[in-house]
């Protein structure tokens, strides 16, 4: 299976490379809102609002990142790798792949966010830990977002059903991680986190194993 | 369609509401009497939305049966 | 009649739950005191009795306060009624807390307790109090009869116990069997369980409005404010916004069979996270408002005294029949629907 899975995950790759402006306007759509922001806070110093508008902004690209991964493919295209691969391996590819994705834009966003916005908010918190939350936090994001977006896609809707379908779903996480980095922003001991992380961790394996078993039954068509 | 079949009950729980929130801005009239008598009318006004919630769907749920009827006996 | 017995059964212990929750007397209680604080020295105070009888057992009437390990005795109280008692207490600095509990206690309303009755004004100059000697004799033991807990600010709407948190069991069992409809939709292609599915989904929203609305009322005149940032009842929000976006979902495809299909795959996705964030992650944090409500182990510490269980557990049981019940009837309907639909 995992030869597999890495094969899909390869021509997805190549695909994404040869039409180069797909991930460029995913980008481009970080930078611009970050420049918004910028343009309205011009410098924010308080924590709380630091994190919560970098991860609003982190959630819509992801929202988009993730609308295009199933988007992309043609129906013909579909039905192709309908007779070639099995859907387990087609999902987790398409998780491995989003959750790449998602890692680049979010080390891209927090570098240009912490660059424009200032980095007054960072000087109590550790370096590698903020890393790991912002890690996890694409990770989580993207293997939810994954099946939400196959949903929309079968249904053949556009991202305006995807944020109705997966926004409810995301809150969950998406409030701990942002409790999460706020602590972390905060500089607050392991201790204190670790439950959180741990509760992060667990939401994502759930989901992975909730789209391994759930995707088959959209893929059958 | 799925949706409109929920509205009922829906504008049931707001209109039961709604005096509620409206009065709360005007007026201690609304807040002395909800703290009266140890608030037991707060336990009168959850009771009443309860009740009229339930009856509400049950309203909507005969009045689609009753279409359907309707629908039968018309094709014979 | 075979399939009605559970239908009986759960109207009946509905009725006696609002029956009982609506006419069983609430323990007699303190409900406030004027003022709210205590100079060193010598302080009068008013203090206000809920279902109290204050003079008719005037006789063994005990009036105290704590304050850690310390007790201090009424320096002389009057009683005014039944409800209203005037006294006098006399405290000094050298105490453990800020704080000070109420005691009431006499032979016809048992032990009457007031938990942070009153602040220390630390301000005034220190007194010795001129009666520091042990009051409390033999409390007697007092036969109140079938009431409710009296809890401060609560008071009477410890009832909506009954009536607002057995709508949230009814609304995650009903969802637990829509999610289980689901599961059988997609295993076995059963368009009629996708349907029932549906048929769930839209009862239980009918409870978690229920819930919503009663929570709301509930929590403006004891929290004072419609909505506060509380995790449990965001949990509810999202639970509702969850169902929502199902009927979204389904009535967003067109063609029956694969309308079908996504809104079960979603169904089951929602749920589990759903069940994740009212029922599991509520618990985890510290900040929530609500004081172990609602089926979670806290339970015991809510004081959920065995004359409230007494109600609340038939309440519970009778609601959820009662959600099955609609469920049922609302799917019978459906299946008519759909026999008419193809003829």
């Amino acid at each position: 299976m995992w030869p597999e899975v890495w094969a899909i995950f390869r021509k997805d790759m190549k695909l994404e490379m040869r039409q180069s402006h797909a991930l460029g306007s995913v980008l481009l759509y970080i930078l611009s809102s970050v420049f918004v922001a910028y343009l309205a806070f011009k410098r924010i110093g308080d924590v709380p609002t630091w994190n919560a508008l970098f991860w609003i902004i982190v959630l819509f690209a992801a929202f988009n990142a993730a609308a295009r991964s199933f988007a992309l493919e043609s129906s013909g295209r579909r039905l192709y790798l309908y007779t070639l691969a099995s859907p387990q391996s087609v999902i987790l590819a398409k998780i491995i792949y989003n959750a790449c994705i998602l890692l680049v834009m979010v080390s891209f966003g927090l570098l240009i966010f912490s660059g424009l916005l200032g980095t007054d908010v960072l000087r109590e918190a550790n370096g590698f830990a903020l890393m790991g939350v912002v890690m996890l936090g694409a990770l989580g994001l993207s293997v939810q977002l994954s099946l939400v977006s196959a949903l929309a896609a079968t249904a053949d809707q556009n991202l305006g059903l995807m944020a109705v379908l997966g926004l409810p779903i995301i809150l969950p996480f998406l409030l701990i991680l942002m409790r999460l980095s706020k602590n972390v922003l905060d500089g607050l001991a392991w201790s204190v986190n670790a439950s959180y992380v741990w509760q992060l961790i667990a939401i994502t394996v759930l989901s992975v194993a909730l789209s391994y078993i759930l995707f088959p039954y959209l893929w059958r068509e | 369609m799925n949706i409109k079949q929920l509205v009922p009950s829906i504008v049931i729980v707001v209109m039961v509401s709604a005096p509620v929130l409206a009065a709360s801005d005007q007026g201690n009239l609304l807040e002395e009497t909800m703290h009266s008598s140890g608030k037991i009318y707060v336990v009168v006004a959850v009771v009443t939305v309860l009740l009229l919630a339930v009856f509400g769907y049950l309203i909507a749920l005969d009045r689609r049966l009753k279409r359907l009827e309707n629908k039968k006996t018309d094709k014979r | 009649m075979r399939g009605l017995w559970w239908k009986i059964g759960s109207a009946i212990l509905v009725i006696y739950s609002v029956f009982l929750g609506l006419l069983a007397p609430l323990n007699p209680g303190i409900k406030t005191v004027d003022p709210a604080q205590l100079n060193n020295g010598g302080t009068t105070v008013i203090i206000t009795g809920y279902n109290s009888h204050f003079a008719d057992a005037a006789q063994s009437q005990q009036v105290w306060l704590t304050n850690g390990d310390e007790i201090f005795c009424a320096y002389e109280y009057q009683v005014v009624d039944n409800t209203h008692i005037r006294a006098t207490f006399s405290i000094y600095q050298d105490i453990s807390e800020a704080f000070f509990d109420l005691y009431v206690h006499n032979a016809v309303d048992g032990t009457m307790h007031l938990p942070d009755a009153f602040l220390q004004n630390a301000m005034e100059v220190s007194l010795k109090p001129d009666k520091i000697e042990p009051c409390l004799t033999a409390l007697a033991e007092a036969d109140r009869g079938f009431g409710f807990p009296n809890q401060p600010i609560l008071n009477e709407t410890i009832r909506n116990l009954l009536f607002h948190v057995p709508s949230w069991f009814a609304m995650i069992l009903i969802m637990a069997v829509s999610f289980g409809y689901s599961i059988v939709h997609l295993r076995h292609s059963r368009l009629d369980a996708d349907a029932a599915a549906a048929n769930a989904a839209r009862v239980g929203l009918l409870f978690a409005f229920i819930g919503l609305a009663t929570g709301m009322i509930w929590a403006r005149f004891t929290w004072g404010a419609w909505w506060v940032n509380d995790r449990r009842l965001n949990g509810a929000a999202v639970a509702t916004l969850i169902y929502l976006a199902y009927f979204v979902l389904r009535s967003s495809v067109n063609e029956e069979q694969k309308a079908a299909r996504l809104a079960g795959v979603y169904n089951i996705f929602a749920f589990v996270m759903m069940l994740l964030f009212v029922m599991v992650w509520p618990r985890l944090g510290a900040d929530s408002l609500h004081p172990g409500v609602g089926g979670n182990p806290a339970f015991n510490q809510y004081d959920l005294d065995d004359n409230l269980r007494l109600v609340f557990y038939p309440a519970v049981l009778g609601w959820m029949g009662m959600s099955l019940w609609i469920f049922q009837l609302q799917n019978r309907m459906d299946r008519l629907r759909r026999i008419a639909d193809e003829h």
